[in-house]
């Protein structure tokens, strides 16, 4: 072997010896913990943060300026359906009789359902480009049309109007009509449809809010629908909290969702009205739509949250949900209730805070 | 060899190893800077620079290593007991215990590479324990240079031999590794109220340089052997992030900083002679920069005060060694004798200057806040003694080293009284160690 | 000598292989140690001889004719998806160094061996398992180690060889004490805190010992055990603060106590074959390994907070009655056996060079359960390819009285996707698959001395 040569292996030698010795061990770039994950829907959800809304007010997670009374909010494909009543210029005193959390709708012009588009820049929304879509004009309706549901996969809404569960199919132009009436409880006072695909057979599944609870009703068409039972959505008994007891569920959201293994499961989302008066978004999981097993903590706790209404996307590959709920805000004025958005997985990221300029 | 005191060899070794790893689990040991690095060197005052030519050479200098033609492993252990009055009472401290495995291994290049490169490695800890630190708050007592962090030291070694270029020189180089510490922990409660928590715990690797010289000199009176070594800072680090969420109470990101073990920068000169075979004197004079020591503990948040400047001095360390040897037929025989004095770094314990977050003083309206600083060290004599015995085979050698050493401590009055006290404190002890080394060359 | 003696000696080996308080490192378990005996599949417990011996069988270090000194680097970059996304898992690169000493006292060899494995990033890195954060438990924490050994090896006869040795790993404890006082109202510039802490990172100790036999002249047999051991870090931190900002100050109490397990690492047996052809044109070699898995304690923390804030009703401050920590759940794994093949091929020789070409195979089932509670650990399957090639200088003197080997290996583990189901709708993470590649590379320089 030349000189040369063993040179150079020397050389080879010594600066393996070099990587060896100096600089191992130390810190250079790390990854993070690993990321959560969370395909169940059970959250937790965060509010979303003012970056990705746009919104500074409160409360936590707006995503719309709420000049009008605003009752339930669906994020939909083609863009979000609220209900609204418009203050009246000459509105009457307020009703003293009523409960401080119930809006006195005499004070404002007839419940009308909206439709706005979603905004290119962030996850919110202008209130002043929302048209309305659909207005009371049959008897039943008793002159006012609420809780919007829009069903993508039928091209139908539903609604609530005076107790019963109201629909009416998108034609020509994008105008919903004509009005009919799907189910009808006289004495159970409907409201919050939200319809899904029965995940076990070729009909649709209804849940709605009665006064007793949350009830399902099922139909082959998607048009006329039977009661089927009212569900059980107990929290299993070690998350029972003995000083907030759960009295009420109200306002159920729901949708279909497929794990990344595989399985169907309906994902029941609903307010809870505790006995100290608080409120909590609860959430169930169903396999056949029917029997829920329900998750023992709360999605998210938010400001007096109501009437919550999923949305599932694949956003970077991930799924997130991003349920949009009413929240309070304030008691003493006309509009004390604004449309919030809350997401989940906590760690995705529709828009990055800025970084404070260094001093 | 015959194949009998090979085995002999052989089965101390095993034995040997056998007792490291049956060691008992009851813990702490001072570092080597206070009680030595190997039975040779802590028999002969701590000294070694000039001398020191197998694993004990990757600390003394590893120059040293340059001289060695045989390829050595060595099995030791160390122990002391510490022996502290502060105000006439007994200061409790932990007694001490360690281990070391050493070798040192010419490569055996041919060419102009011959008997040029030996690498060696030592490797010390404490029993039990990697890294033991007890950082606690300035005005309580605390022996903070001599319970500083009992802590694992490697150092590795590469001693290059110039005798072709320059009769008698020899350069040394290597590393003193330590780990640093750093960490977070996220606590969180959910809505549940159920607590959430993410730990994580990051022993990082700090790598210190030292770097020696060593020269040779034959005349008339005998050999004069001078060697000179820089060892850099050597710290570990603690820092450790709590960071509260969830919680009704609002709690500012915490900060744990601290500065678990400190050795500082060192430039050591000794000069070694040997007028006969039997017979060695080594004088060291080392200095220590202890002035840049930023004391124990940090700030715990980001705007939270700093503790006072605990005002360390840079030493000087005068060290001495007599090695006296004698060989009988194949055994070797050596008595050692040491003397070491051991400067203080710190001044006395005192009401000391509290500063802000920046490290300025901390004035609250007008006046200057203060704390008691209760660092307690004083001038140490070390006086050292010890033998080693060495069998001397065909193609082996199997040798035992043991040491023994007595610090005494001197008495030292303090600026300011115990808590409660009225009369200022005053400390002594003293410091009782000793040790073995077992060391097989071929 | 007579073989009684050797029979002490071996025993004494054992004996330093049963001791308590065992440690174990895992860079070594997870990539191998050394570029031939991992591109030989790991399958070199029967006759290895270099410095990777002191991580596969510390018996073969009395079989390296001279010093062996061997350096090398490894990269491992893991290619592993959850439900399609890829995991963040770090690229992990580390050198490794290995030192064979041997001696010849009469018919009897010795040796002394060194294995060092060091991450680029860190000596050691431990995490809290957080049970919404699933993650590939192999590979995220557990090769983020320092791995160290010192072995003795003796060969008594040339049949047979003995070996045996240490390692040491670094748990954790840390007792935290805060006080000060906390700014209800602006919490980070106002507050005025100080620590003092008691930290200790005690050492463990870990055997592992080997034996190999020469049955025939080109068969050999080999048998490595490595003991179990347990990491704990232990924290606990206690803060008594006064909370000031509103009014009179009010104490606050907040004590933290948790103890995780950070990492396993089971007890290992090894019974390892080989043989070779005439002129070691091919050699094959086949490792069976059995791991006790099954005795894994929880990697799930127990965790208790307290948290008592003496403060009026009148500041309405929501301090909850009971804050719910963790405790530990059974992990359930098994016991696995697994099985490793290499092929080692003579491609050309001259008096300068030799070239050797390798291919290896390994799998390794999982131990991990299908995640279907609370507990979300990731594990699949793996199957290691791996082809290497070993390129021998033997023309050296006179620099080098010996060899210089220059090896070099490529591997790929394929994880096949796993499913993991929950029993409960609505668990907090709910179902997942996973699985991947990994890639592994890595280029060792030995020296050989006669």
């Amino acid at each position: 072997m030349t000189r040369a040569q063993q040179l150079a292996v020397l050389s080879l030698v010594v600066t393996q010896l070099a990587l060896v010795s100096i600089g191992c061990a130390t810190r250079g770039n790390e990854a993070d913990f690993p990321a959560p994950i969370a395909t169940s829907g059970v959250g937790p959800f965060r509010a979303a943060r003012v970056v990705e809304t746009g919104f500074t007010e409160p409360p936590a997670g707006r995503v719309m300026e709420s000049t009008w009374a605003v009752e339930r909010a669906q994020l939909t494909d083609i863009g979000l359906f609220f209900a609204a009543g418009i203050p009246l210029e000459d509105a009457p005193d307020r009703d003293p009789a009523l409960a401080a959390d119930v809006t006195d709708w005499s004070r404002y012009g007839p419940r009308q359902i909206y439709q706005t588009a979603a905004r290119d820049q962030d996850l919110g929304f202008d209130l002043e480009a929302a048209t309305p879509v659909l207005e009371a004009t049959e008897p039943w309706e008793e002159g006012a049309v609420s809780d919007p549901w829009f069903d993508v996969d039928s091209g139908r809404l539903y609604y609530a109007a005076g107790g019963s569960i109201g629909m009416v199919e998108a034609g020509e132009g994008g105008a919903f009509g004509p009005h009919q009436q799907v189910l009808a409880v006289p004495e159970a006072g409907l409201r919050s449809p939200t319809v899904v695909r029965d995940p076990v057979g070729d009909g649709v599944l209804l849940y709605v809010q009665t006064r007793a609870g949350v009830a399902v009703a099922r139909s082959e068409d998607g048009v006329a629908f039977t009661f089927d039972r009212n569900l059980s959505l107990d929290l299993p008994t070690e998350a029972v909290d003995p000083d907030a007891t759960e009295e009420r569920w109200s306002g159920p959201g729901a949708l279909v969702a497929t794990s990344p293994t595989g399985r169907t499961t309906v994902r029941l989302y609903f307010s809870v009205l505790r006995s100290d008066g608080t409120r909590v978004i609860g959430m169930a999981a169903s396999e056949d739509g029917l029997r829920f097993e329900r998750s023992p903590t709360p999605a998210f706790i938010g400001d007096l949250p109501r009437s919550p209404c999923p949305f599932l996307e694949s956003f970077n590959g991930v799924d997130v949900t991003r349920i949009y709920s009413t929240a309070e805000f304030a008691r003493s004025d006309f509009a004390f209730r604004a449309v919030t958005a809350h997401i989940s997985p906590l760690d995705v990221m529709y828009a990055e805070e800025e970084e404070e300029p260094a001093e | 060899m015959t194949s009998r005191t090979s085995l002999s060899a052989l089965l101390f070794v095993s034995l040997a190893l056998l007792a490291e790893l049956a060691a008992p689990v009851r813990v702490h040991a001072s570092p080597p800077d206070v009680l030595g690095y190997g039975a040779r060197s802590s028999a002969l005052g701590l000294t070694g620079v000039s001398w020191a030519n197998d694993y004990e050479a990757t600390f003394a200098n590893p120059a040293g290593l340059a001289t060695q033609r045989r390829t050595g492993v060595s099995i030791g252990m160390q122990a002391g007991a510490l022996q502290l009055t502060l105000d006439d009472q007994a200061f409790p401290i932990d007694p001490t215990s360690g281990q070391v495995i050493g070798f040192h291994l010419p490569l055996p290049f041919g060419g102009p590479l011959k008997d040029v490169l030996v690498l060696g490695t030592g490797f010390y800890t404490p029993s039990n324990t990697v890294l033991r630190n007890d950082i606690i708050f300035t005005e309580i007592p605390q022996f903070a240079v001599l319970a500083r962090a009992q802590s694992v030291a490697l150092h590795l070694g590469l001693g290059i031999n110039l005798d072709k270029v320059v009769p008698g020189l020899r350069v040394g180089v290597g590393f003193s590794v330590l780990a640093n510490t750093a960490g977070r922990l996220d606590v969180e409660l959910d809505e549940g109220s159920r607590f959430v928590s993410l730990t994580e715990t990051q022993l990082l690797a700090g790598f210190n340089p030292i770097i020696g010289v060593q020269y040779d000199r034959d005349t008339s009176v005998g050999k004069f052997t001078f060697g000179l070594v820089w060892r850099d800072e050597v710290r570990s680090d603690v820092g450790l992030n709590i960071q509260v969420e969830g919680l009704p109470i609002p709690l500012p990101i915490i900060t744990i900083n601290a500065v678990a073990q400190y050795d500082p920068h060192a430039f050591v000169f000794e000069a070694g002679w040997s007028p006969t075979p039997n017979f060695m004197v080594a004088l060291q004079l080392g200095y220590e920069r202890w002035s840049r020591w930023p004391g124990v503990v940090g700030k715990s948040s980001e705007f939270s005060n700093l503790p006072p400047d605990p005002e360390f001095r840079d030493t000087i360390t005068p060290r001495l060694g007599l090695e006296y040897r004698t060989s009988a037929r194949r055994t070797k025989l050596a008595l050692r004798l040491g003397y070491s004095y051991e400067m203080t770094p710190a001044p006395p314990a005192r009401i000391a200057d509290l500063r802000d977050s920046e490290g300025a003083p901390l004035v609250i309206r007008g006046v200057q806040q203060t704390r008691a600083v209760r660092y307690l060290d004083s001038d140490r004599h070390v006086f050292t003694g010890g033998g080693g015995v060495e069998f001397v085979f065909d193609n082996a050698n199997f040798g035992l080293d043991l040491f023994i050493q007595l610090h005494r401590i001197a008495e030292r009055t303090h600026d300011v009284p115990a808590e409660g006290g009225t009369e200022n404190m005053v400390h002594s002890g003293y410091i009782l160690a000793g040790g073995w080394a077992a060391t097989v060359e071929w | 000598m007579s073989l009684r003696r050797f029979t002490i000696l071996g025993c004494l080996g054992l004996l330093v292989s049963l001791q308590p308080a065992t440690a174990h490192a895992t860079p070594p378990d997870t990539y191998g140690f050394g570029s031939r005996a991992t591109s030989l599949g790991g399958a070199v417990g029967a006759d290895v001889s270099d410095s990777s011996a002191n991580f596969y069988n510390p018996a073969g270090l009395s079989g390296a004719e001279g010093v062996r000194l061997s350096i090398g680097y490894l990269s491992a970059h893991s290619f592993l998806q959850v439900n399609g996304t890829r995991s963040n898992l770090e690229r992990l690169g580390g050198s490794n160094v290995g030192i064979v000493a041997p001696a010849k006292f009469g018919n009897v060899r010795f040796a002394f061996g060194l294995g060092l494995h060091l991450n680029d990033q860190r000596l050691a890195r431990t995490r809290s398992a957080a049970t919404n954060r699933p993650r590939w438990e192999m590979f995220d924490t557990r090769p983020h180690r320092v791995w160290l050994a010192t072995n003795i090896a003796i060969s008594p006869v040339p049949w047979l060889r003995f070996g045996a040795g240490i390692t040491f790993q670094s748990p954790s404890d840390l007792t935290l004490d805060l006080r000060g006082s906390v700014d209800l109202l602006r919490p980070e510039e106002r507050s005025r805190i100080e620590h003092q802490f008691k930290g200790d990172l005690t050492s463990i100790r870990y055997p592992q010992a080997g034996v190999q036999v020469r049955i025939h002249e080109r068969f050999w047999v080999g048998l490595t055990y490595r003991g179990s051991f347990e990491l704990k870090n232990l924290l606990s931190a206690g803060a008594r603060a006064d909370i000031v900002g509103l009014g009179d100050a009010i104490p606050l109490t907040f004590l933290l106590d948790t103890i995780s397990v950070n990492m396993f690492g089971p007890q290992t047996v090894v019974l390892s074959t080989s043989f070779n052809l005439p002129d070691d044109r091919l050699r094959i070699g086949f490792d069976l390994a059995w791991v006790d898995w099954s005795a894994h304690t929880s990697l799930i923390p127990t965790e208790d907070i307290t948290l008592i804030v003496d403060a009026p009703p009148s500041l309405g401050l929501d301090v909850p009655s009971r804050i719910v920590g963790r405790r530990p759940l059974d992990m359930n794994l098994h016991d696995v056996f697994v099985p490793r093949l290499g092929v080692e091929m003579l491609a050309h020789r001259s008096p300068a060079h030799e070239v050797e070409l390798r291919f290896g195979y390994a799998y390794e089932n999982s131990p991990f359960p299908t995640q279907t509670g609370v507990m979300n650990f990731i594990d699949s399957d793996r199957h290691s390819f791996t082809v290497g090639v070993g390129w021998g200088l033997r023309n050296l003197r006179p620099t080098i009285a010996g060899r210089l080997q220059i090896d070099a290996h490529l591997s790929y583990a394929y994880l096949p996707e796993r499913a993991h189901i929950k029993d409960s709708l609505v668990d907090a993470v709910g179902d997942f698959v996973a699985g991947g590649h990994q890639l592994t590379m890595g280029l060792n320089v030995e020296l050989a001395f006669e």
